[in-house]
């Protein structure tokens, strides 16, 4: 009886704690004005995270609508021909998907981006005509700016994409990852990201570090905040100068106390955390141009997210979108590339179209379709020009079209150039890394 | 557990109504502007035994018996982690961790439930039915290229899962696991000062390390005579099964060896001392794809061994045991196949005056030290079978692990080979895992084999992890071997059907 009691008692405990621990905080962004239908769902210090300011604010705010189209809106069919198909037909499915809204505002130009743009520019125009395609079909003597402006050239667009350089010289963010149910359940990662450029680099150690006797292009991390699960988790990846190098991925693994090499070549698993989106095809593409096959399928006028307005962010409750419920695009005259992997490649697509920016070429959009050519995962990417010239991520969506399953992504551009300067390579090295994103 | 099966029920099923109570996003708390985290873990593993393990007397006769369907465990813990940002370059950090495991008062047919003497790991005599400690308590301090971490923590080298040639830093609690969980959970945490450092620029990333353990010996846990993991399987209640004890003098050598290892205990715990020490560093280079490790470190063994040299005066008739200093060279290396879409990865130690029992004449037994030396080679590939698993890759991960016994003779009690004095084992491990439902669901299997005596392990394991917060699991641990010598032998007719739950914040 006492151990009945006992065990009774405990039970009555553990429930309480739970429950008490229960009473967080929900916060929504909704009533903002009569008829909004989305918020923003996490919880307090999720939404803290999520919402950290950009270290340089927005250019352009409260950016007049020309007009509007989607959920509660213009009929989308109006735009059709602006929009990638497969997002047309979420904005036309709202049971599914969530009310998505597409609000045009007024083209920004570059030249009056600002500093950071100025200085891409400016190193672009320097150097024009001094970076070549090789014989291994990588790049060589690369300096600064876009290797290839004014191309229409398949893989040398492929390469202005890979060195698009749109995070500067150096780069911090923090925000969030959300893999979404079809029924708007919603799971949250705090993960951030450093970026440290060796090459094209316009503000110091221009136009590369020196020394750099590895020959590394670039080293990204990853490091997962939260959930405690993750924390502490700690990837680091290299690109090298070197195509026939392919990247190295390192990671610090906290349940095991210990770093352990992975191997890159599976490039098309998903990054963890039931997230939708792949190695190589985060950003639409993060993957070595030389294990693709590219072609330039022309030019065309989208709607893209290239100014979005910053906060807050977007989710519908009950439905999967999230990132770019309603956001505001502007007409962009895109470059339009597709790339196929090559045999060597075991990639569950058979090609990718992407949609890329003619002034910065990142990819606003990425249609990605499966080895029986029908459409599979659909990537959004949101920008948003800040202050200081550079056009980084603000919000945006991986979706698996075939599944109903959505990633939402919430970067905020934490420190970047100026304010990050104490990224070198020394700060690069797994050891510091470890101790910055915390965890055991 | 007939009687008790209703409590058990009722308290899974509080847990499992938690849910209702619980948001799906809870991350733990955060205070001083974010510098000062906390979060955890609530987890309860209980275990039900599938066979039937009987333990004799010195004479033969059941003594002690483990029965088909009672609680092989149910172990309650709660993990609070705090990490305090002190300054940008200063973090403190904390572990603390309580255990309590129920079946020894849920069931009082299991040895341990006799008496508080069979719920104590030996040699340190921690209490398995509660026990509660700081784990960690380190700072992690980053000047520069330096790491220097100071306190009780865990330092971990090698390349190996689950095998010991270079993690042999911190010794391990094997008295509720065998080792047959993760090893962060069961290494014992020793105060050290741990000095990194990373050459800046390195063309060959250069990095060296020294480790300090100015006097914190800690001896590695067993499990007490009677419960599911008491590892000297060949040996019954403290008497090991030598002919020449009477039935008389059972009780009189039975408290006799017990106090030894009492003695041995106390060299650690009970009195820290500059004379317990342990030093050693490591090197670390990369050299083209390759990443290589030397190391060195200098340590008493973890491991007791036991002498015997009969004398009626001593208190403890002659039994004595020993932590003899032993010195492991070793390295490791890590090797990432662009062409196979693999990374290898291996290690070795060669291990000066490794401690061995030996008998003697007149039923004496002595120490014996030999070198050792004993390598991993290993391998980690994910492979997309779609057949399988058309949207994640299956990791499949294997090693290979043999160890030899330099200049060895068959007198040597190595417990090794089916009569316990071969000169070498060989084990393999095998592990293969994935994802499903956007990584909710993740089925695992590890298999382990030794080759020689051809006793292993398997345990299958399937795991639902709905939100980040909340995990359940379900297992099998499948243990075999011909007698209750060898590496998994000692813990064979210990199958056990499992359950985790788990809550993380």
């Amino acid at each position: 009886m006492r151990k009945r009691n006992g065990y009774l008692g405990f039970a009555v405990v553990v429930l309480t704690i739970l429950s008490v621990m229960g009473m967080g905080v929900r916060l929504s962004w909704a009533g903002d004005y009569p008829g909004k239908w989305y918020g923003f769902y996490g919880p307090e210090d999720v939404i803290k995270a999520y919402h950290t300011p950009n270290f340089s604010p927005s250019k352009w705010l409260n950016q007049p609508v020309i007009r509007s189209w989607g959920y509660e809106a213009n009929n989308v069919d109006e735009i059709k021909d602006l929009l990638p198909a497969p997002f047309y037909n979420m904005i036309k499915h709202p049971e599914i998907w969530g009310g998505i809204r597409i609000n045009e505002t007024a083209f920004q130009p570059r030249r009056e981006w600002g500093h950071n743009a100025d200085l891409l520019d400016a190193a672009t125009a320097k150097y024009k005509g001094t970076a070549s395609v090789g014989p291994n079909g990588y790049i060589v003597n690369y300096k600064a700016g876009h290797p290839f402006p004014g191309t229409t050239n398949a893989l040398e667009l492929a390469l202005n994409n890979n060195f698009r350089q749109d995070k500067g010289d150096n780069f911090k963010s923090l925000g969030g990852t959300v893999p979404t149910e079809r029924d708007g359940h919603r799971r949250y990662l705090t993960q951030g990201m450093f970026w440290f450029n060796f090459v094209g680099r316009v503000l110091t150690h221009t136009p590369s570090w020196e020394p750099n006797p590895q020959g590394i292009e670039r080293m990204q991390s990853f490091g997962t905040i939260q959930p405690y699960d993750m924390r502490g988790t700690t990837p680091l990846l290299i690109r090298y100068l070197d195509p026939t190098k392919q990247d190295d991925m390192s990671i610090y693994i906290p349940s095991m106390r210990r770093i352990r090499r992975l191997s890159t070549g599976q490039r098309w698993d998903r990054t963890g955390g039931g997230s939708d989106q792949t190695w190589d095809g985060t950003e639409v593409f993060n993957g070595n141009v030389t294990n693709y096959t590219w072609k330039y399928l022309g030019r065309k006028v989208m709607l893209c997210p290239r100014n979005v307005m910053n906060q807050p962010k977007q989710e519908v409750k009950g439905k999967p979108i999230g990132g770019l419920v309603d956001k505001q695009y502007q007409r962009v005259n895109t470059y339009v590339l597709e790339y196929t992997p090559k045999p060597q490649m075991l990639a569950p697509v058979s090609r990718v179209v992407m949609y890329l920016d003619p002034d910065t070429f990142n990819a606003y959009y990425g249609e990605f379709y499966d080895n029986a050519g029908r459409i599979y995962w659909m990537y959004c990417a949101g920008y948003h020009i800040l202050e200081c010239g550079l056009q980084i991520m603000q919000s945006g969506f991986v979706t698996d079209i075939q599944r109903v399953h959505l990633t939402g992504q919430y970067p905020a551009g934490l420190e970047g150039n100026e304010t990050a300067s104490y990224m070198n390579p020394a700060f690069m090295t797994m050891e510091n890394l470890k101790a910055v994103w915390g965890g055991r | 557990m007939g009687k008790h099966k209703g409590v058990y029920w009722t308290l899974l099923l509080a847990l499992v109504f938690a849910l209702g109570f619980v948001p799906d996003k809870a991350q733990g708390v955060e205070l001083l502007n974010g510098d000062l985290k906390i979060g955890g873990k609530l987890e309860n593993y209980t275990g039900v035994r599938m066979q039937e393990r009987v333990f004799l007397d010195g004479m033969g006769s059941e003594d002690a018996k483990l029965k088909q369907g009672q609680l092989e465990r149910m172990r309650n813990t709660m993990q609070v982690e705090m990490e305090w940002r002190m300054s940008p370059d200063a973090v403190l950090h904390a572990i603390g961790r309580a255990d309590y495991d129920a079946k020894y008062s849920l069931d009082s047919d299991i040895p341990g439930a006799r008496d508080t003497d069979h719920r104590r790991s030996f040699p340190d005599g921690d209490n398995l039915e509660f026990n509660a400690a700081m784990r960690e308590f380190y700072i992690k301090y980053n000047p520069g290229n330096f790491t220097i971490t100071a306190g009780r923590q865990q330092i971990v080298w090698g390349e190996s899962d689950n095998l010991r040639m270079s993690d042999i830093i911190n010794p391990l609690d094997l008295s509720w696991s065998g080792g047959l969980v993760g090893w962060e959970d069961i290494r014992i945490p020793q105060w050290m000062l741990d000095v990194k450092y990373t050459v800046p620029e390195s063309a060959y990333n250069l990095t060296g390390e020294l480790v300090w353990n100015p006097f914190d010996f800690q001896p590695t846990r067993f499990a007490p005579y009677g419960d599911t993991y008491y590892p000297f399987g060949g040996i019954t209640d403290g008497l090991p099964n030598v002919p020449i004890f009477a039935p008389a003098s059972f009780v009189l050598a039975r408290d006799a060896l017990f106090g030894a290892f009492e003695d041995a205990r106390y060299r650690g715990n009970g009195t820290k001392s500059f004379k317990n020490g342990a030093v050693g560093g490591r090197v670390g280079t990369r050299l083209g794809d390759f990443q290589f490790y030397l190391q060195d470190y200098y340590q008493p063994t973890s491991s007791p061994v036991l002498t015997f040299n009969p004398n009626p005066f001593d208190s403890r008739l002659g039994f004595h045991v020993e932590f003899p200093y032993i010195n492991t060279i070793g390295g490791t290396f890590s090797y990432d196949s662009k062409f196979l879409k693999t990374v290898f990865r291996g290690e070795f130690g060669y291990v000066t005056d490794e401690p061995f029992s030996s008998p003697g004449p007149f039923g004496t037994i002595g120490l014996v030290e030999k070198d050792t030396f004993s390598y991993m080679l290993g391998f980690d590939h994910s492979a997309m079978i779609p057949l399988l698993n058309p949207n994640t890759s299956i990791f499949i991960s294997g090693q290979i692990f043999q160890k030899y016994i330099m200049q060895s003779d068959e007198t040597l009690i190595t417990q090794f080979g089916e009569d316990g004095s071969s000169n070498h084992m060989s084990i393999m491990t095998l592990l293969l895992s994935t994802a499903y439902w956007y990584d909710k669901i993740k089925p695992q299997v590890v298999y382990v084999q030794d080759l020689q005596w051809m006793s292993g392990m398997l345990n299958p394991e399937i795991a639902y992890q709905p939100v980040f917060e909340w995990s359940f699991a379900l297992g099998y641990t499948y243990i075999w071997g011909k007698t209750y010598q060898g590496p998994f032998s000692s813990w064979k007719d210990n199958d056990e059907l499992y359950v985790k739950i788990a809550y993380k914040f």
